[in-house]
């Protein structure tokens, strides 16, 4: 496992990861968190410009493959709507309803 | 329907550039996340997993042509082009933008809507039967009360800061609709036995981490008293209510640990104090609000009769009309559960429809229901199957009113930041599942209701099929519950056994419909009859082996 560290943006809500240079919009683009990874999240904290900033778990690859579902819904999307989806890649829990 | 005085306007206004102004600073930083989350909050913004999340306050679930119009030109504009309809009346949109929202709210407070205390130790918005005042069972019209209770309720300065949130119910009919038994307080409007009218007086009920059927603390208070009355409950609740515990502050937890009798009388005591302070409105402030929900202009020829010659528009009616006090009307309920769909959601171009079709079929009202449809009240019978064909050609007459496929289900972790599990997808694989029309129809009335945690926005303890989604160390896990309902013949679901995956709760879902069909004791008989006739063993039995 990896180590994440993702966030909301204030201005828009949109779900951030964070790049290793700031904030990006695809999960693709998250880099994992060495030892520096605590310190980090506590100046992300600290500086309040983002909401609700969190290191999560995810498996390695591209895009990374977030350990929980609810990781993995804020990564890709609503698994109900396909139309919502965020990343190119499919929904990895996509339903067959949706 | 009520129309905004210079008051209510005025306040809303105030409440837009207040916001318009909150905003400004965060985004300039002058003001911390944790200063501004109690303010935005109060605006009925969350944070939700996506984006943030506005949930927009409609009145008892009563509705312009006008205001849905905006409702889809703001699902369009500032959301991702639909609307969530929720078990609250209300309507949540998914993907909103800080930085949009003081102009969003300024659009609803320019038709008379807005945000206010869709969240927070507030009042929230009151809730009431979706037929209110066509109704063929009801007593009198219960919306004026409601709309006292609304005034009565904003900004009040005493109960703005509650224990825990307060949801208030009211019906005018013995056939429950709005699940009175389940809310902080409910409020039956009834006449008693000189004729009088008055309100039975429900408090504690609730659903939630800790479900409670409310008691009845007062079989009748009269309508000239009942704002003052509710004054008394709210003051006892907010003196004695938790405030140590989250989870034990709601009003029911009080009512519970002190038991009915004890907290009756402190409300009565409290009440002897407030009576003859002359708080409730004066008659004329109620006759003012009575006369704006004077009925329609109900036309006295129309035919008493349908045309039911198309198989199709037959079925309809048989399922989605209901009985009008107005010879010659019917009630209409669209249905915003087509097989397969998202229980609830309405694109921007569904919610224009219906403002067009309110306006043409329905003197320009509509009506959302806390089980996430959509109601036409006031429809002529002989204009029904031209209501009908415009609703069909938009997939929005699904024939399928308290049938299998008619889910409630929360937003689930497909969207909510509390959620633990997933309750969309399995409403739609339930819904798949049961698709033949045939088939639903012989299952006959069969509630089921999904959340997706322990905060029940998806009433799954009233479902005659509950299910609770929960997260099983990093898994979603569904419990079934059974024998629940909202209705009248209130009742508390309970757990049958041992929890199923997303999969497995529907073949579930399935097991547990056939051995019903199987041991009832004729088609008429419904489910929940059927399962408060034999008791959770057969079905145990079906499921578990």
């Amino acid at each position: 496992m990896i180590r994440l560290l993702t966030a909301n943006d204030t201005l828009t809500g949109d779900v951030i990861w964070w790049s290793g240079k700031g904030w990006s919009l695809n999960l693709a683009d998250a880099v994992a968190l060495g030892a520096e990874g605590d310190a980090l999240l506590a100046e992300v904290v600290a500086a309040e410009n983002v909401n609700d900033p969190n290191i999560i778990e995810a498996e390695a690859g591209s895009p990374p493959r977030p350990r929980t579902m609810r990781e993995r819904i804020r990564g890709f999307g609503p698994t109900v709507r396909a139309d919502l989806a965020r990343a190119a890649a499919p929904h990895p829990d996509q339903t067959k309803a949706a | 329907m009520y129309r905004y005085d210079q008051y209510d306007q005025a306040l809303v206004d105030a409440r837009v550039d207040e916001f318009r102004d909150q905003v400004k600073r965060r985004l300039a930083h002058e003001i911390t996340e944790d200063q501004f989350k109690p303010l935005r909050l109060m605006n009925g913004l969350y944070l939700q997993l996506h984006a943030y999340m506005l949930r927009v306050a409609i009145p008892y679930g009563t509705l312009s042509g006008t205001q849905m119009r905006i409702l889809g030109g703001i699902a369009r504009k500032y959301d991702r082009g639909y609307g969530h309809f929720t078990t609250r009346q209300n309507i949540q949109y998914n993907w909103i933008k800080l930085e949009q929202a003081p102009d969003l709210l300024a659009e609803l407070a320019a038709v008379e809507m807005h945000a206010i205390q869709t969240s927070g130790n507030c009042i929230r918005n009151i809730s009431s039967d979706q037929f209110a005042g066509s109704a063929a069972d009801e007593v009198a019209d219960p919306r004026p009360y409601a709309e006292l209770l609304r005034q009565w309720s904003s900004f009040h300065p005493e109960f703005s800061f509650l224990p825990r949130k307060f949801k208030i119910a009211v019906t005018a009919s013995d056939h429950d609709r709005a699940a009175v038994k389940l809310h902080d307080i409910g409020l039956q409007l009834h006449r008693n036995a000189a004729g009088e009218l008055g309100f039975r007086v429900f408090v504690g009920g609730g659903m939630g981490r800790t479900p409670f059927i409310a008691p009845v603390i007062r079989e009748f208070i009269p309508v000239s008293q009942y704002l003052s009355y509710c004054e008394a409950i709210l003051r006892v609740y907010n003196r004695y209510g938790r405030r140590d515990n989250i989870y034990k502050a709601r009003i029911k937890i009080l009512v519970h640990e002190i038991g009915a009798e004890e907290f009756t009388r402190q409300v009565e005591a409290e009440w002897a104090l407030l009576e003859p302070l002359a708080l409730d409105a004066p008659t004329a402030e109620y006759e003012r609000i009575k006369a704006q929900f004077a009925p329609p202009a109900y036309d006295a020829a129309a035919p008493d009769s349908i045309d039911r010659s198309d198989p199709d528009f037959a079925v309809w009616v048989d399922h989605n009309v209901a009985a009008h006090k107005v010879p010659g009307y019917a009630i209409a309920t669209i249905s915003l559960k087509p097989v397969g769909g998202i229980p609830g959601d309405a694109s921007a171009e569904q919610m224009e429809l219906i403002a067009d079709l309110a306006a043409k079929y329905s003197f320009d009202e509509i009506r959302v229901t806390h089980s996430q449809n959509l109601v036409l009240a006031d429809v002529r019978k002989d204009q029904l199957h031209a209501l009908w064909s415009a609703l069909a050609a938009a997939d929005l007459a699904t024939p399928n009113l308290d049938l299998v496929t008619d889910i409630i289900a929360c937003p689930g972790l497909d969207y909510c930041a509390l959620a633990n599990a997933r309750s969309i997808p399995v409403a739609q694989s339930i819904a798949v599942r049961f698709a033949n029309l045939d088939r639903q129809h012989d299952i006959g009335e069969l509630k089921i209701k999904i959340s997706g945690c322990i905060n029940a926005c998806g009433h799954h303890h009233a479902g005659h099929i509950g299910i609770l989604g929960v997260d099983r160390k990093g898994e979603e896990s569904y419990q079934l519950s059974l024998g629940g309902s909202g209705a009248e013949d209130t009742s508390l679901a309970k757990i049958l056994g041992p929890g199923f995956s997303e999969e497995g709760v529907v073949d579930a879902v399935e097991k547990v419909i056939e051995a019903y069909r199987a041991l009832r004791l004729n088609p008429q008989e419904r489910f929940l009859d059927a399962y408060r006739r034999v008791g959770a063993e057969p079905f145990k039995e079906a499921v578990y082996g």
